[in-house]
């Protein structure tokens, strides 16, 4: 018997190429030692997948995994985790995505489902309440990511049905293919659409109508209440709740953290036609929230005229305006949100998407590509014409697309002629929309993440600009100034060692990291504590709670050491540290992560020469086995 | 004796500029005037929803608001921050994330 309330207590293990569908008991040392989300799936993905295994062959897991928070009253429980080993870098990967998903399948009575091996013909796992069965998608499969919700939907009669989906990029083994989550969220990095392309299952359906138990009911709503008191009270909940963000664009453009060009600068000329000013006023319909979320930061836009009239979409992030933006040199906001439409519809990751454009981008103004090596296609600057051609040939990996669908360190390899000097990733990992020149902390955390280049392991908000009642308030008075200033380095290493720690409990728990616990940032360590032990009934202390989140990153960090990851691969390209930042708050600026990095090898207790956990630091984190098995 | 004048120029993003409902204004202010001095005379103009997002409780700049001075981020005190004729401001709610 499963002793924790808040869980559902059991998962759903599937080997599809058995065609056989398994419900297993939740291990209560397994959500003891790792919560659920982010940490199960890290502990599961350790346990079975091994660096011999091919990320897109049928022995890769892929697993998606709620956390004991998720569905529960608490402000924004509406995050779920997606874990399997990534196909576009080769080590551990994840993706996490708001929306519905993850509580529905709460709801169901299910924390998770792990799926295996390959189904010989396309399928879909149908999730009904205690029901799973995997049933045909063959007239599934080539559908885009909204048609094949609508169609599961039409199928079942119940426009209530969650999903997540692939779309025709998926199916093709595009290495950054994402998973298309209700409603229209993404869980969009390291190409895990793929691997479940590679699996052949088209989607996961669910519907549920049980409870989720709680151990102390009114302790948790009393706790929701105040958490959810303190975000309204917060004085920019309303700016965040406004725009979402969206809203950061002018604002990084000034810091000069704004990526434009392919990287060559932190600030775009036209950025304002792009902002959340542009979009509010020329496509805003209406504000929509993911489950539980008071914060509402997900908008629906619709495009009233021109070319793309009446094409709408929701979740326009700041991440794409910079991607198919700023990166790119595009300032047409229309072709801009009909090229974020389709990637959604294709199940592309927008970031990597656009990466891998702006990349051949620079490598045609830099004269390496030519008409001959792209089918044909001029390869200018803000082109959007050939930007809204080039998407559907990555999805469908047709002629030059087929190139753009391996990722940028795969498309440099294959180019080779000095292209490598303007691939910008880390670890295989194309990098997001900041930009380490101006905001140090972020340039650290792009090289430290476990999934390669990343803000969102990390995720250093406290010193993006400088917020000093935030900083004060989180880490106490000792750690100003410099803590909250983004061109110091001083405590940026012990910053993103934090939110690292921080963000693996926050993404194992169901919660969202832009809901209050990093955006907003007032709920920390007591109160995520706090709402475990109400939930579950399971004690808690601070204490505790970081030794968690340290042995989940540090676990991930082993997987990635076993499969090759060292110190060296621990860099940023040479374009940051070689060309001064030209633009805003960051203009002349560099950046030398060494110092930060030796700081952060020290605080985690790392081997500063191969850059793994010592074997004593696993033993303290209850790692014995996996000391073991990385220093034999 | 009439009062010299200088003219700046302050630009607004996201709920300022919901709030004043333009993006750029020029302001005409008295010579050696400070960023503080602007954003009073801003405060009054726009009324009691933009000076919550300007000011804190106790009167002094919110320290939620980030200044941004002939295109450089400021931290100093914006009452010693004096302003010449043709300086920029531009305003932003202390937003992060991404
Ligand atoms: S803050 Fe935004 S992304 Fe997070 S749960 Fe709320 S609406 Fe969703």
């Amino acid at each position: 018997m499963f002793p924790y309330l808040g869980y559902a207590g059991k998962w759903l293990w599937v080997d599809l190429t058995e065609g056989k569908v398994e419900s297993r008991d939740y291990d209560p040392l397994l959500a003891e030692s790792y919560l659920g989300g982010n940490g199960f799936g890290t502990r599961l993905l350790w346990e079975n997948v091994g660096p011999d295994v091919d990320a897109l062959s049928p022995e890769n897991w892929l697993i998606f995994s709620t956390g004991p928070l998720c569905g529960t009253v608490m402000p924004n429980p509406g995050r779920m985790e997606v874990v399997a080993k990534s196909p576009l870098t080769g080590i551990y990967g994840d993706a996490n995505s708001g929306g519905f998903l993850g509580p529905e399948l709460k709801f169901a009575g299910w924390d998770a489902v792990v799926l295996t091996g390959q189904s010989p013909a396309p399928v879909y796992l149908a999730i009904e309440d205690g029901q799973a069965t995997l049933r045909d998608a063959t007239e599934l499969w080539g559908l885009t990511a909204s048609g094949t919700e609508q169609e599961i939907r039409r199928l079942w009669g119940d426009a209530l049905v969650k999903t997540a989906v692939i779309g025709p990029a998926g199916e093709n083994l595009v290495r950054y293919a994402g998973i298309q989550i209700t409603a229209q969220r993404s869980a969009a990095r390291c190409g895990l659409g793929a691997v479940m392309g590679s699996k052949r299952l088209k989607a996961l359906a669910v519907r549920g109508h049980g409870p989720i138990r709680i151990a102390d009911p009114k302790r948790l709503s009393h706790l929701s209440l105040e958490l959810q008191r303190r975000l309204l009270a917060n004085p920019i909940f309303p700016a965040v709740s406004a725009h979402g963000t969206p809203g950061i664009v002018s604002l990084m453009n000034a810091m000069g953290r704004f990526p434009t060009q392919n990287f060559k600068a932190g600030g775009y000329e036209n950025a304002d036609r792009i902002n959340a000013d542009a979009l509010y006023s020329r496509a805003f319909v209406r504000n929509v929230a993911c489950f539980g979320c008071p914060v509402a930061c997900d908008k629906v836009y619709q495009i009233p005229d021109g070319p793309f009239a009446n094409t709408s979409l929701r979740s326009v992030e700041y991440e794409t305006l910079n991607a198919l933006g700023a990166c790119i040199l595009n300032d047409d906001l229309d072709a801009l949100l009909a090229a974020n439409r389709l990637c959604d519809e294709l199940g592309l990751d927008t970031i990597s998407t656009g990466r891998c454009i702006s990349f051949a981008m620079e490598l045609w103004d830099e004269e390496i590509l030519n008409l001959d090596d792209t089918g044909g296609l001029p390869l200018r600057w803000g082109d959007m014409s050939v930007v809204l051609r080039l998407l559907p040939m990555i999805a469908r990996r047709e002629g030059f697309g087929n190139l753009l669908a391996e990722g940028v360190r795969r498309m440099s390899e294959t180019i080779g002629r000095g292209a490598e000097q303007f691939a910008m990733h880390v670890k295989g990992m194309e990098i997001p929309g900041q930009d380490g020149r101006a905001q140090r902390s972020m340039g650290l955390a792009h090289v430290t993440s476990t999934r390669g280049a990343d803000h969102l392991k990390a995720f250093p908000t406290i010193d993006e600009t400088g917020y000093p009642d935030e900083g004060r308030r989180r880490y106490g008075a000792d750690y100003l100034p410099e803590l909250v200033q983004p061109l110091a380095t001083k405590h940026k290493a012990f910053l993103v060692k934090d939110g690292e720690d921080f963000g693996a409990v926050i993404d194992s728990t169901g919660m969202c990291k832009s809901g209050g616990t990093f955006v907003l940032a007032e709920i920390y360590w007591p109160d995520i504590g706090a709402a475990i032990e109400a939930t579950t009934g399971m004690s808690m202390s601070v204490k505790l709670l970081k030794e968690i989140g340290e042995r989940i990153y540090n676990l991930q960090r082993c997987y990635d050491a076993i499969h090759g990851i060292t110190r060296a691969d621990d860099r940023l390209p040479r374009r940051f540290s070689a060309e001064p930042s030209p633009t805003g708050n960051a203009r002349g600026q560099t950046i030398d992560i060494e110092p930060m990095l030796q700081e952060y090898y020290r605080l985690r207790g790392w081997d500063a020469t191969k850059g793994w956990p010592t074997p004593e630091k696993l033993q303290t984190l209850g790692l014995g086995d996996v000391a073991a098995c990385l220093w034999r | 004796m009439p009062v010299a004048l200088v003219r700046i120029h302050i630009k607004y993003h996201n709920m300022l500029r919901r709030l004043t409902g333009v993006d750029m204004q020029a302001l005409d202010l008295p010579a050696g005037c400070t960023v503080q001095t602007a954003l009073e005379a801003i405060s009054r103009q726009y009324g009691h929803h933009l000076h919550e997002m300007l000011f804190s409780p106790n009167g002094t700049v919110a320290t939620h608001l980030v200044i941004f001075h002939n295109g450089q981020l400021t931290r100093d005190d914006p009452d010693g921050l004096l302003l010449s004729e043709g300086d920029e401001l531009m305003l932003f709610p202390s937003i992060s994330g991404g």
